[in-house]
């Protein structure tokens, strides 16, 4: 912690407050109590924010060790992704509190650091660059979306500590790092199963409406090579940028292409919006989802456009048919916040687990949770066994497809 | 959809045009005042009949504008140079956004649940809320011109617009004209979040991006309040057209690339031959 620097900078800005004040207070008709007050004020908040600084930052040299083990976590806590964010900060609870239930590392307890990224990669920066810096976190659980994961990557090779990701799919991320690990696979496995899907039911031609991110660039690429090598054609690739909410343009493109299927790579809202959209525009084809689109959101936005639509997802939980283990999780899950664990919720938990698993393995800084995790590569999750590769990518997850019947996400049968 | 963006664009453009013309600064509340419109239509449809909900989210929005123009913005606007108006109104829409985040969370909300009715008109569908997005924005634009053109607002709106000390020497009432222009401004921006909530789904980061564009066409239409609904048609024609000819990702950095030649070449704007019209 630079506390010679930020002392400098405050006593400037201090000084500099005075000073403009001073030359300004011909322009400003104030009070003789203001002009005394203001300043008084502004550096009585400015030393008690110092204060805060000083005594908040770690521990002082000479002090006892910390009672507790620190892990940051960044996810979309606020902005358009908010609800995996909050699905996936109450799987790290969970597991979090399981563990320190069980009496902690070593007696100590868990604390997680929540960081909020709003799925843009610059917040994600600054995040994992506090987590590293102020926090000394040896591990960050994090992030739900590949672009903000991929923003993390360098700093945590840089400050060596290791970052799991929850649902960041990007196929990039497999050379993102070595302190780098996912416990959802890559999209080279969705896109595979997606295109695999689409030409089994015959569908001959397809269009692409994907996000202008990592995630949706690399899953545009991975589909179209796919559904191109069984015997499709893909007609048309439209990209949209994040922010955008009117996709008439990009519909009204993809029709004039005649596509029979129309593969949507995009997150909840912006898919509700499209499917909204396309079928007022009168848009008949097809649609295919992402496995992003999974959320209950979904289906209050887009209502009954939803309808039919199909994704492939990862089948590690299906809250309909749970295993002995997931059903305990299942039940107290949904007791404590009144909704069922998603996808973000489960993974949330496992990339918590992986870690908590290191740390029970002795593991206490960055490189020792990265050794541990090269070394033993086969962790138990609340999805079953989570194996890594070479590059920190999970391998072994079954892919099904699924779809949206009478308001509901079900399987499709094969 | 061409049309649909420039009436969004046209109703957000004109609410930004007339505060940052009269008041003289960048003032971000309009975008404070979009979400305001946008969550109390949605607040205000859970209980009543959508045709009862415009209403009131419209009057609420611009009852709220007036508040923050009163109490927060009029007294520091006389008092503060631009810039730091452009930060204190910065801070008023952040704080919205927070209290909408806070109030309401932060899903997307939209008034009905699937497609919005639409109807035939030649090959193409459009739904009927695009229609009262469109006619709202051309029946705006028209009253906003009469009203700047004959009422006695509209003349010392103008007067303050063209030079503020001179109008302030002759005895204009800059302070009641100022509210004004905030309530105008307010209501203006709380018809375009109410029709965007009806249109599409609202969040509370929502208002920075469609604050954007509505900088975007008031910058491009000139000196004149008015062109910002010629900024705003340029602005909706350049994004549906560039979505045919390239990613829909490099749209926004062409529109400013555009926007920056325009600036250097036209200084005024594109449009400023409208100038003494308004």
């Amino acid at each position: 912690m630079p506390l010679h620097f930020s002392n400098s900078r405050h006593t400037e800005c201090i000084c500099s407050t005075g000073v403009n004040y001073d030359a300004n207070q011909k322009f400003i008709m104030k009070t003789p109590v203001q002009e005394s007050f203001v300043p008084k004020l502004a550096c009585a908040l400015l030393i008690a924010l110092q204060i805060f600084v000083i005594t908040g930052c770690g521990p002082e040299p000479g002090k006892p060790e910390q009672s507790s083990i620190k892990l940051g976590a960044v996810l979309p806590l606020t902005g358009d992704s908010a609800a995996w964010g909050e699905q996936g900060r109450w799987g790290i609870q969970y597991a979090v509190a399981e563990a320190n239930e069980k009496g902690g590392i070593g007696g100590k307890k868990i604390e997680v650091v929540y960081e909020d990224s709003q799925a843009i990669p610059r917040l994600a920066m600054t995040a994992a660059t506090k987590l590293t810096d102020i926090d000394k976190v040896p591990a960050i659980i994090g992030d739900i979306v590949s672009a903000t994961t991929l923003a993390m990557a360098p700093i945590a090779e840089q400050k060596k500590a290791v970052l799991v990701g929850i649902s960041c799919s990007a196929p990039a991320i497999s050379q993102a790092g070595e302190f780098v690990f996912r416990v959802w696979p890559s999209d080279n496995l969705e896109g595979e199963v997606a295109a695999k899907w689409t030409r089994s039911k015959g569908f001959q031609k397809a269009a692409v409406l994907h996000i202008a991110t990592d995630y949706g660039q690399g899953l545009a690429a991975v589909f179209k090579k796919s559904f191109e090598a069984n015997g499709g054609k893909v007609v048309s690739i439209q990209a949209y940028s994040q922010d955008q909410t009117d996709f008439r343009s990009n519909l009204a493109r993809i029709e004039s292409e005649s596509p029979d299927v129309v593969y949507l790579i995009s997150y909840y809202k912006d898919a509700a919006l499209a499917l909204r959209q396309a079928k007022e525009v009168g848009l008949k084809a097809q649609f295919l989802g992402a496995t992003a689109v999974e959320n209950d959101e979904l289906l209050k936005l887009a209502g009954n456009a939803a309808e039919g639509l199909a994704y492939p997802t990862i089948v590690d939980f299906d809250a309909d048919h749970p295993t002995k283990t997931q059903s305990a999780f299942l039940t107290k899950f949904t007791q404590l916040h009144g909704k069922k664990p998603d996808w973000a919720a489960t993974h949330a938990y496992d990339a918590t687990a992986v870690i908590i698993q290191a740390l029970e393995a002795g593991a206490r800084s960055g490189e020792e949770i990265r050794a541990v995790l090269d070394k033993r590569r086969q962790f138990q999750g609340i999805t079953g066994t989570i194996k890594f590769d070479e590059n920190g990518d999970v391998i072994d997850k079954p892919a099904i497809m699924k779809t949206v019947r009478d308001g509901k996400f079900v399987r499709l049968e094969p | 959809m061409i049309v649909t963006q420039w009436a969004l664009y046209c109703l957000l453009g004109l609410a930004f045009s007339l505060s940052f013309r009269v008041a003289g600064f960048f003032d971000l509340s309009i975008g404070a005042a979009f979400l305001l419109g946008g969550y109390s239509t949605w607040w205000a449809a859970q209980s009543v009949p959508l045709a009862a909900a415009f209403p009131i989210g419209i009057a609420l929005a611009s009852t709220v504008s007036i508040l923050v123009g009163l109490w927060g913005v009029a007294p520091l606007a006389s008092r503060l140079p631009p810039l730091n108006m452009f930060v204190v109104t910065l801070g008023v829409l952040y704080f919205v956004q927070s209290l909408a985040a806070l109030a309401f969370g932060e899903s997307a909300k939209v008034l009905r649940s699937g497609p919005n009715p639409t109807f035939a008109v030649f090959s193409a569908r459009i739904s009927f809320v695009q229609l009262f997005l469109v006619a709202a924005a051309v029946l705006v634009t028209l009253c906003l011109a009469y009203t700047l053109a004959r009422s006695g607002w509209g003349r010392f709106a103008r007067a303050i617009a063209d030079d503020r000390h001179l109008a302030d020497l002759l005895g204009v009432p800059i302070q009641n004209t100022l509210l004004k222009t905030y309530a105008t401004g307010g209501a203006i921006a709380g018809i375009a979040g109410s029709l965007f909530v009806a249109d599409r789904a609202l969040d509370p980061a929502q208002a920075m991006t469609v604050l954007l564009a509505a900088m975007v066409a008031a910058i491009l239409g000139g000196e004149a309040i008015l062109g910002a609904a010629l900024g705003a048609l340029v602005l909706a024609c350049l994004e549906s057209g560039l979505g045919f000819v390239m990613p829909g990702f490099w749209k926004s950095t062409v529109v400013f690339c555009i926007l920056l030649a325009v600036l250097a070449l036209r200084g005024g704007g594109m449009f400023r031959f409208i100038r003494r019209k308004l």
